[in-house]
């Protein structure tokens, strides 16, 4: 089992989107894959992938306090995303009740019993990838999200805020023993060169670039309620989303 | 090789201060081998003296100097097991410094 972590220095890169969408994908290529909200100051992932506010009754929230057990808290959305066996999609979501978040950002992120869980819900779904959203920016709660991947995905813009803190991320990565950093551009203008803009962000950050996304208001139009890869599943946008799974899949 | 890379770990954990509490902040300022040492053991979870022999290709007795140093300094918690010997395991503490001020708290739970 693979962890792949989802991350952006800033808020608002699209981490939920791509995470949301990679998971989808793993599973039409019949994976078996778990995703994991651990943005707990701004979740939402569930949301991407079917789950609805009322039938969430435990969250990894509750789990971390030690409320319930990881099972419990994982959601089994196969059957309603149309997926077939041997696929499987566990979504694993953060509460997005307000007293649970502000409870979170008084309390701990505890290591042991996130890294437990994970490995316990990879064994009783027999997972493939285990997909961590994880939180913007660097902090406790990222550095831990950031020492657990095997493979860490990091989503920027083409500006140079992202340029600046995507050079911390990916050192700290390397600090943490991260082996494999992949990058991604999201929201690609019209006149960017891709294939310029890539080359130039590997030489810069000594990094594989799975993938360029241009701006797509189709995107914006599912508005984090779906996914484009079950949605719109012949979008010109999921070339790039494939790009990243083969990248991934190929090591 | 292996003795070097024994005495190199040895060498940062002398320079290390103990800690009550290991933090990931602590962890990312650690010297490399230390630092990539834990990370791998974060990894792994729960792990033994041999393992982390195989891992580094040291001596198995240096593996437990090693271990022990790590708990000592507060690195590592050991566990002692019946059937499976004895066990190491990294445990990280939250290190958030701020503190919102209890008053604004205060609003939220009224």
């Amino acid at each position: 089992m693979k962890i792949i972590t989802v991350h952006s220095f800033r808020r608002g890169a699209g981490k939920s989107t791509l995470a949301a969408n990679l998971a989808v994908l793993f599973a039409l290529h019949k994976q078996r894959v778990g995703v994991v909200d651990t943005d707990f100051q701004s979740p939402g992932i569930g949301q991407f992938l079917g789950l609805s506010e009322a039938e969430v009754t435990h969250t990894l929230n509750g789990y971390l306090w030690g409320q319930c057990e990881i099972q419990a808290a994982a959601y089994d959305v196969s059957a309603r995303l149309g997926l077939a066996e041997p696929a499987r999609l566990v979504v694993l979501p953060a509460s997005s009740d307000t007293q649970d978040i502000l409870k979170m950002v008084r309390s701990t992120c505890d290591l042991d019993r996130l890294n437990d869980g994970l490995q316990k819900l990879s064994e009783a779904y027999q997972l493939d990838y285990l997909l961590l959203d994880s939180m913007a920016g660097i902090n406790e709660d990222t550095l831990v999200s950031i020492a657990l991947a095997n493979i860490l995905l990091v989503l920027l813009h083409a500006d140079q805020q992202d340029y600046q803190g995507t050079a911390v991320t990916v050192e700290v990565a390397r600090n943490l023993g991260v082996t494999r950093i992949l990058l991604a551009l999201n929201e690609a203008p019209q006149w960017f060169d891709e294939a310029s803009a890539a080359e130039q962000l590997k030489n810069t950050y000594q990094c594989e670039v799975a993938g360029i996304f241009p701006h797509s208001d189709d995107l914006l139009a599912l508005v984090s309620a779906r996914t484009m890869a079950l949605y719109q599943p012949d979008h010109p946008i999921l070339r790039v989303y494939k790009g990243i799974i083969d990248q991934i899949t190929s090591a | 090789m292996g003795d070097e890379k024994f005495q190199n770990l040895m060498e940062e954990l002398a320079s290390l201060n103990p800690v009550s509490g290991l933090t990931m902040s602590d962890l990312i300022e650690f010297p490399e081998g230390v630092r990539l040492l834990l990370t791998w053991m974060i990894h792994e979870k729960v792990i033994q003296v041999d393992q982390v022999a195989a891992h580094l290709a040291i001596k198995p007795h240096h593996s437990r100097d090693l271990l022990d140093r790590m708990a000592s300094k507060g690195l590592i918690e050991e566990y002692k097991t019946d059937d499976c010997g004895d066990q190491y395991q990294v445990t990280v503490k939250s290190g958030r410094n701020y503190r919102v001020p209890k008053k604004i708290w205060d609003v939220f739970e009224d």
